[in-house]
């Protein structure tokens, strides 16, 4: 009786331990996501944006590893013409993806991030970038904005009636990611908590 | 005493086949992966560099530059042919060779446009926003710019006789403006977002 006592306790003991472990390691991923650009030449001004990037969220104890990344060639500006020119200056056959990957502490509280982007073959590191992190239902929403120059990232400025595009591109990134180990909980409360 | 030693044994045993069983998932469940292209879904194929695309896409731009810049040069041709054409009555001999000019250079921005590459595969699909006008306007500026050094030959001859003016050269001033339009709107369209 008593070994049956003992044999649960222990079980019990471990089973917290593994649940309460499993618990720090969540894995996040992006549901939706708009990347958008913005260039400017001195009489016209042009966006375009991809809707289909691929993200993926790690976290451990204490931080959370994010990865996206999307296809040159899904960028779309309205235009055909000009996204062909694009794919060209930003070398897009040879590097057809772009990347951010960043690192965000796991209570999701900041107000500025850094992040590292692999573009057209570079790779820059961007820091105290402004950020929005919400949590809404069993979601997290995370918005920034942030420029980045062209001549960092070696892309031949293109140009319109030979004036070249302004260097400083603005870029706009909107993305809803989803809790991949959260079961049958919608409430916003239990994401904080799981997320602590 | 040998029963209870035996017990605890047993006991140690568990405890430890329990812990030797919850133990590498804990470990893994912890262990903060690195992630890589491959776990967002993206495939080798999806990294390879696509070399007949690249070339498809320097082809394309040294075409459409030439399409533009013998564009803009026709543009400019046909203003100045179109302002020294004179009040309608025996324009000067520049404006005959102006004209000339003008569809030279016409000619060859359209050359440069018609070969310019179109890539299928990737980012197919018609042409979009102000490509798309600048294409349909061809319909109007291309028909326009085979009449109107037609009818105006056919009016330079009339001239030399002396004859008046009838159907169809006498529209040859209109002709021209109306192709002057469509050409202008034309490099406008791919130039100003609207």
């Amino acid at each position: 009786m008593k070994y049956l006592q003992i044999f649960s306790v222990l079980f019990c003991l471990t089973t917290a331990a593994k649940t309460h472990c499993a618990d720090k390691s969540q894995t996040w991923l992006l549901e939706k996501s708009e990347i958008e650009y913005t260039v400017e030449f001195p009489l016209k001004t042009v966006k375009g944006n991809s809707k289909v990037a691929k993200g993926k969220g790690v976290c451990d104890e204490k931080t959370c590893h994010f990865l996206v990344a999307t296809q040159v060639v899904s960028f779309k500006s309205g235009d055909r013409n000009r996204d062909m020119h694009m794919l060209e200056v930003t070398k897009a056959t040879e590097y057809p993806l772009v990347t951010f990957e960043m690192d965000v502490g796991k209570t999701f509280n900041q107000k500025n991030i850094g992040f590292e982007i692999e573009f057209a073959s570079v790779k820059k590191y961007f820091s105290n970038v402004p950020v929005t992190i919400k949590i809404v239902g069993n979601q997290l929403k995370v918005n920034l904005e942030f420029d980045l120059l062209l001549s960092k990232f070696n892309v031949t400025r293109p140009t319109l009636l030979g004036i070249p595009v302004n260097d400083k591109v603005k870029m706009k990134i909107r993305s809803v990611w989803r809790l991949n180990n959260v079961a049958g909980s919608n409430s916003t409360k239990k994401i904080k908590e799981k997320i602590r | 005493m040998f029963q209870v030693k035996t017990q605890i044994l047993k006991i140690l045993i568990t405890a430890l086949l329990i812990i030797s069983v919850h133990t590498p998932i804990l470990a893994a469940d912890t262990k903060n992966k690195k992630i890589d292209l491959f776990d967002l879904g993206y495939k080798k194929s999806d990294l390879i560099p696509d070399k007949e695309f690249q070339r498809n896409l320097i082809q394309r731009r040294f075409y459409l530059e030439e399409h533009q810049n013998w564009g803009l040069v026709a543009l400019g041709l046909m203003a100045f042919a179109f302002t020294n054409a004179g009040n309608g009555k025996n324009p000067p001999i520049e404006h005959l060779i102006v004209g000339t000019a003008t569809t030279v250079a016409y000619g060859a921005s359209a050359y440069y446009g018609i070969k310019a590459p179109v890539w299928r595969r990737k980012n197919s699909g018609p042409a979009t926003g102000g490509s798309s006008l600048h294409r349909s306007l061809a319909w109007v500026h291309l028909p326009g710019m085979i009449l109107t050094p037609v009818l105006g030959y056919m009016a330079k001859q009339k001239r030399n006789k002396n004859e008046d003016l009838t159907n169809p050269e006498k529209y040859h001033q209109d002709v021209a403006a109306v192709t002057i339009a469509a050409f202008a709107i034309s490099v406008l369209s791919v130039s100003f977002e609207f």
